[in-house]
């Protein structure tokens, strides 16, 4: 068996690269530039529908009177404001998604 | 992360050219790897070696603890398998499973049976398994981590590829050193 081990511990033979690994970056850096722009592509879509489907006035004007109630109040009120106002919540949710959105596409 | 795999961290925090260095590095050893295990079809190895390391590049944040080249192997024979699986390219089983084709003396000789050509007639997991822990200097434990599957099962892996291959090179070296 010593002759069997002898044989299968010769290294295998030799690969030249011939290119192979300047196709393999190629490629990567293909697939980095297509998940960038799909990316990009993602979040145009959603402004653009944030901007067509949302009633960003009505936002406008929760978000005002969420700031005005803010300089108003006390510190513990304007927080507690701040967690209840729903135009808050609606950005922060926002910000959510699109974090959610940019992990989903950094693995694929 | 190991140590001495400096350049997958930097590649895992994006460092496209680390990645770069890496694949320049592995990318022949791990094609040795990968034609063995396809039984010489060049065109088949390098496909998969293209693959598994834009899978590595895409999931280089998982990469944890040992040996790069380890992972790699691991990756690549997960692929081969897949491969194997969706062409059909030859039966995944026991040795049962494989034809048993041991070449006669003249027949050996006409045809110059060597070493790849004998490792063609073995399982891929034997084939994997020896070809990892010879050729490449794995560990059994290290082989066993990168095939996914038990040590015990890697050692029968080796064994009975060892054996089978002593059997069918044993007409050939009789012939070739008589």
């Amino acid at each position: 068996m010593n002759r069997i081990d002898d044989l299968l511990s010769q290294p295998l033979p030799p690969v030249a690269d011939d290119g192979f690994s300047a196709r393999v970056m190629g490629r990567i850096a293909a697939a980095r530039r297509r998940r960038q722009w799909t990316s990009a592509a993602l979040m145009a879509a959603g402004v653009l529908a944030a901007v067509l489907l949302l009633p960003l006035p009505t936002i406008g004007e929760a978000l005002g009177s969420a700031c005005r109630a803010i300089a108003d109040t006390t510190l513990t009120a304007a927080f507690a404001r701040i967690v209840t106002s729903g135009a808050i919540n609606f950005a922060l949710a926002t910000v959510a998604v699109s974090l959610l959105l940019e992990r989903g596409l950094s693995r694929l | 992360m190991d140590a001495r795999e400096p350049l997958a961290r930097l590649a895992a925090a994006g460092d496209a050219a680390a990645f770069g260095v890496l694949v320049r590095q592995h990318q022949a050893r791990l094609r040795g790897f990968l034609l063995r295990l396809a039984k010489g079809d060049a065109a088949l190895a390098d496909d998969l070696a293209q693959e598994t390391f834009l899978e590595a590049f895409r999931k280089i944040g998982q990469f944890g603890e040992g040996s790069f080249f380890g992972w790699l192997c691991s990756i690549g024979y997960s692929r081969f398998l897949m491969e194997v699986r969706k062409r059909k390219l030859e039966p995944l089983g026991e040795d049962d499973d494989m034809p048993d084709d041991a070449p006669e003396p003249e027949r050996a000789s006409l045809a110059k049976l060597d070493l790849e050509k004998a490792m063609a007639r073995l399982t891929p997991a034997q084939r994997a398994a020896l070809t990892l822990c010879f050729a490449l200097g794995f560990s059994h434990e290290e082989a066993a981590a990168a095939l996914d599957i038990p040590l015990g099962t890697l050692k029968s892996h080796v064994n009975r590829g060892r054996d089978r291959l002593a059997a069918m090179l044993a007409p050939w070296r009789r012939m070739a050193v008589p």
